[in-house]
């Protein structure tokens, strides 16, 4: 047994920390978000030169070994101290991985290799995880499709899909006619494709939505062709991409701490620091408790994620139910504790508060996951587990 | 990151468990409450005592098992697996024991020791006082030097398993100063100046009781390790088992968790039960998750310890998640029940566990204490008066 992350794994999360603290101070953070909508060309294209958006690239482009989600969310906790702005964990955790494994075209694969070099920006558009025929299931955008033998017209619209706006490409999936789950790399200057701007509330995700009328898109630029089905793989690389986004949520949650600490200790009324009052005290001892509850959490169900689908998949929900709403009442404790400054724009905790709600509603909602766990934990099948004797 | 087990550990498991298999009594699995349970917690810790199995951490010359932390994790849950209750001395063996061998001459050792794991003798832990609970350096207890014995005057209470006793360590104070002023004592309770008086606690039982002591009697031989050491001791004693404890605790509540699941499904039958209430559902996912939780700082504990890490401020962590959570999952139970709950039927267990669940956060360091510790982990600045 053991609890330490491995010298590679502390070797890389220094680097990345040592790129961040250089390349993303805090003036340069609010810079990006208040005047350049939330994503930064130059800063994207530093982070893939530097290696970071291929750490769980497989095949040809793989450069780690046997790293995995608990690497890239021991990675994400940087990510999330910082709230990047960019779609790091969903470019790293998710669409490199995922094409990566794939059998892709030339013009495919070029694509992917300047999507890992930060040349060029591919966002995905998610699924919703929700409830479909009385099933929970991540349930892919369902377009209108018009097919004849050669192509395929797609049409329909797609909703919050992250930095839209700034992104070259967005891979889609979709549901095609025979409800296997096809996939295909888009420009967003697609003939017939129409992007529209959200006002993000969350100022480092800037998301938008994608309507389609009848975009044209060749049956030979389908990922892998009209009969794979990439709905296993997606659903574990979405699994991936939960837990990853764990580590995220883990780093925001301390710097949210560490800032209100510091305060707390600085802040002085009636004389002595704020943080002298056992009233204080407590509250931000109650932060830690949960910030370290989530820790312990996540790192050991990454640490010891199932093979099996249905379990990884109880896993990733599970923690991200726990670790989500840790991370929202951690920033609204520390608005408390902040006084009349946490109200305010300058003290910035306003910004990770946005991103603690955005994550809470990102793909799925803390009730959908809550249904979600108490079918599974009222199914005949857990229930009829022999007493758990097991740590 | 390795949560798995090693060779070793697995090893141990293999031999402990066909022990168990050949020894564990199969009557038990009905279960006894009251002066019954007490009575077989102390029949159990007899025939592990003298099968060899009692002491985990014990070192193996003083008839321990000699342990790594990894295989005494294994040692508690091959116990949870089968149910067993715990047995009678666990305080006395898990806590004062470590401390003798620690601290204790050879003849207190030689003495003391095989007593204590054949459960010839019970021992309870005579530190808190009416005046001395969360600061228990506040102690009163007076030890007065007569040449070859100490006389005893004060009270001691929350002494767990007091009526059951004849031995308590005992903390008293042969000093002035706050800290350097404390002495550890074995104190025997079969004596004209000491009256253990039973406390009926919140569930209606007898566990608990105060010792009053009236020029009370300790030989010299029986002062454990210098006089005026007795806060590193108790120091060391509490903090001795901590890592295990909770793994304990964490196994325990999967358990009950289970068993909470189990009674959900069974009374969602009924249409007007509260466990057909979204409200209630919720409150068992939030149960579920306070015991995934629960298991993963426990074992981030222990694998700190065994790599021989400081856990920092991680045992009040776990404190604090145990306690809460654990009176939170009961209290689902309770709460499923409805009107059921409040009457001795069939399910009475869970309104007694409830009740009896209320100390947990106050016990061992209360819940605010646990607060104040992990503040000053932080590094936040010190209360005016306060520490």
């Amino acid at each position: 047994m053991e609890y330490r992350f491995s010298e590679q794994q502390q070797m890389l999360k220094k680097g990345l920390e040592a790129f961040l603290k250089k390349e993303l101070p805090f003036e340069t953070f609010t810079s990006i978000t208040e005047n350049e909508n939330g994503f930064s060309k130059k800063l994207w294209k530093k982070l893939g030169e530097n290696g970071w958006l291929g750490v769980l690239a497989k095949g040809e482009l793989q450069a780690l070994e046997d790293a995995g989600p608990l690497d890239l969310m021991y990675l994400g906790e940087s990510i999330g101290e910082k709230i990047f702005p960019g779609p790091y964990t969903l470019t790293a955790g998710l669409i490199v991985p995922f094409l990566s494994q794939l059998k892709l075209s030339e013009n495919q694969l070029e694509l992917l290799n300047e999507l890992v070099g930060g040349e060029k920006l591919i966002t995905c558009a998610l699924p919703l995880f929700g409830k479909a025929d009385g099933q929970f299931d991540f349930i892919w955008p369902d377009l209108t499709i018009n097919e004849d033998s050669e192509q395929l017209q797609l049409s329909g619209t797609i909703q919050n899909v992250p930095f839209i706006q700034h992104a070259d490409a967005v891979l889609l999936p979709f549901k095609n006619q025979s409800g296997a789950i096809s996939a295909v790399i888009l420009p967003t200057d697609s003939r017939g494709m129409k992007i529209e701007s959200d006002q993000a509330i969350n100022l480092a995700k800037p998301q938008g939505s994608m309507i389609l009328d009848e975009v044209p898109v060749r049956k030979n630029d389908l990922i892998e062709g009209t009969a794979s089905n990439h709905q296993a793989l997606l659903n574990e690389q979405l699994i991936n991409y939960f837990i990853s986004l764990n580590g995220e949520i883990i780093g925001g949650a301390d710097e949210v701490l560490k800032r209100t600490i510091h305060y707390v200790k600085e802040r002085k009324q009636f004389g002595v620091p704020v943080g002298s009052f056992q009233a204080v005290k407590h509250m931000i001892a109650e932060m830690h408790v949960e910030i370290e509850k989530a820790r312990s959490y996540c790192v050991y169900t990454a640490a010891k994620l199932s093979n099996n689908p249905s379990e990884s998949f109880m896993q990733a929900i599970s923690t991200r139910l726990f670790t989500a709403n840790v991370y929202k009442q951690v920033c609204e404790t520390a608005i408390q504790l902040h006084g009349g400054m946490g109200f305010t724009w300058e003290e910035s905790i306003h910004y990770w508060y946005k991103e603690s709600m955005y994550q809470l509603a990102h793909i799925t909602h803390p009730s959908m996951m809550n249904d979600f766990l108490l079918t599974r934990l009222l199914s005949q099948e857990e229930l009829s587990k022999e007493l758990q004797s097991h740590l | 990151m390795d949560f798995t087990y090693s060779q070793e550990a697995e090893s141990f498991r293999k031999d402990f468990r066909s022990w168990l298999e050949a020894n564990y009594p199969s009557e038990w699995n009905h279960e006894v409450t009251g002066d019954q349970h007490v009575q077989r917690r102390k029949a159990w810790g007899k025939m592990l005592g003298q099968g060899g199995w009692v002491a985990p951490a014990w070192p193996k010359e003083y008839g321990g098992l000699g342990l790594s932390i990894e295989q005494q994790l294994v040692y508690i849950e091959e116990l949870v697996r089968i149910n067993a209750p715990e047995v009678l001395n666990s305080n006395g063996i898990g806590i004062f024991g470590m401390t003798l061998i620690r601290y204790g001459t050879e003849e207190q050792k030689r003495y003391y020791l095989p007593r204590m794991l054949n459960h010839d003798d019970i021992w309870c832990q005579g530190f808190s006082e009416p005046n001395a609970g969360s600061d228990l350096a506040g102690l009163q207890t007076k030890a007065e030097d007569r040449g070859d014995h100490y006389v005893l005057n004060g009270q001691k209470v929350w002494t767990s398993y007091g009526p059951y006793a004849n031995k308590c360590y005992i903390l008293v104070r042969t000093g002035e100063s706050r800290y350097k002023g404390i002495s550890m004592m074995i104190l025997d309770l079969d004596q004209p100046g000491v009256t253990v008086r039973p406390i009926k606690n919140i569930a209606g039982e007898s566990e608990l009781a105060e010792i009053f002591l009236e020029d009370a009697v300790i030989p010299k031989t029986d002062v454990v390790g210098e006089i005026n050491n007795g806060w590193e001791m108790a120091n060391y004693a509490l903090a001795h088992e901590r890592g295990i404890h909770f793994a304990q605790r964490a196994l325990k509540m999967q358990q009950e968790f289970q068993q909470l699941a189990a009674l959900f499904q069974e009374q969602s039958k009924n249409d007007h039960s509260p466990a057909n209430s979204p409200v209630m559902q919720t409150k068992l996912v939030e149960a579920y998750l306070a015991c995934e939780v629960l298991k993963s700082v426990s074992l981030r504990n222990i694998a700190l310890i065994a790599q021989g890490e400081d856990t920092g401020p991680l045992p009040a962590i776990a404190k604090l998640a145990w306690s809460e959570s654990h009176q939170d999952l009961l209290n689902v139970g309770v709460e499923v029940l409805g009107d059921e709950a409040l009457i001795k039927g069939n399910n009475r267990v869970w309104m007694e566990k409830f009740l009896l669940s209320r100390a947990e956060t106050i016990y061992a360091g209360t819940t605010q204490i646990q607060k104040n510790i992990i503040a000053k982990s932080l590094g936040l600045p010190s209360s005016k008066g306060g520490r």
